[in-house]
């Protein structure tokens, strides 16, 4: 039982391990994983938006060809 | 022919922690100065783990965390404080995170043993409890932040400056935490000098 002078005190006894010898490996592998979801995450907000918008176009002109029977042609120089 | 590379190394046992931080934040993960840190600093780390979260699976995976973030994280160390604070101060947050998390997820499933038997143990009065209670259950009756403010400076030993910057508070603030928290262990554990 704890005598009574500094009981909190004994908190610094409280026996602690060590960590894992392959701790540094441990946490390399821990950190490639995170950047690799943070660069997977990285490419699908850049591609995404890029998607949207091209798939969006051709929707748009299916939709106009046929309200109006013209699809839209981008103007060329000749 | 093969390349050869012109590479300055980097001699990271004359760095200090503060040096070494700054130049991890230039280099990528694998990099000389960030791999010191992490053989510097794992010992310390994962003794806070360990002391916040009780048992060793926890504290390592909580001790990785740690190291992830402050790679994440390298830009923002500023220099205000000692590298070992801040590192110290990120340790504990990801600790206490993790007790949160921990803590809301038992309420869910009602599994609260350590918790309810300190708790009422401790509302019936002082020798029941002492008698069923060893120093960390009763710290466990404590909020998570008082907790972790009593075992970073009573078991790690570190002082009032260095925990207002670990745990984002003044000074006064801290000192008046920690004897609020003494202050309730008392009460709840009268037989004991805290």
């Amino acid at each position: 039982m704890a005598t009574d002078s500094s009981f909190l005190d004994q908190l610094a006894d409280v026996e602690v391990p060590v960590a894992p010898p392959d701790f540094p490996r441990q946490v390399h592998h821990r950190l490639n994983h995170w950047l690799l979801g943070l660069h997977i995450g990285d490419m699908v907000a850049g591609a995404f938006p890029y998607a949207v918008q091209h798939f969006a176009r051709a929707v748009v002109g299916l939709v106009q060809l046929t309200l109006s029977g013209e699809y839209p042609v981008a103007d060329t120089e000749d | 022919m093969p390349r050869k590379d012109v590479e300055i190394p980097l001699d990271t046992t004359s760095l200090s922690d503060e040096q070494l931080a700054a130049a991890a934040a230039r280099e990528g993960s694998d990099g000389p100065a960030f791999t010191a840190l992490v053989d510097r600093y794992q010992q310390r780390v994962y003794r806070i783990c360990f002391r916040l979260l009780g048992n060793e699976h926890d504290a390592s995976d909580a001790a990785q965390e740690v190291f992830v973030r402050l790679f994440l994280h390298r830009g923002r160390f500023a220099g205000r404080s000692k590298y070992s604070t801040w590192v110290h101060g990120v340790a504990v947050r990801t600790c206490l995170t993790i007790r949160r998390g921990r803590t809301r997820r038992k309420r869910w499933e009602t599994l609260v043993p350590e918790q309810s038997v300190g708790e009422s143990t401790a509302s019936h009065g002082g020798e029941a409890a002492a008698e069923m209670l060893d120093l960390p259950q009763m710290l466990d009756t404590l909020d998570e932040d008082d907790r972790a403010l009593l075992i970073m400076k009573y078991a790690e030993g570190h002082n009032y400056d260095a925990l207002a910057e670990m745990f984002g508070l003044s000074v006064s603030a801290c000192k008046m935490r920690i004897s609020r928290a003494r202050q309730r262990l008392k009460q709840r554990f009268p037989e004991h000098e805290f």
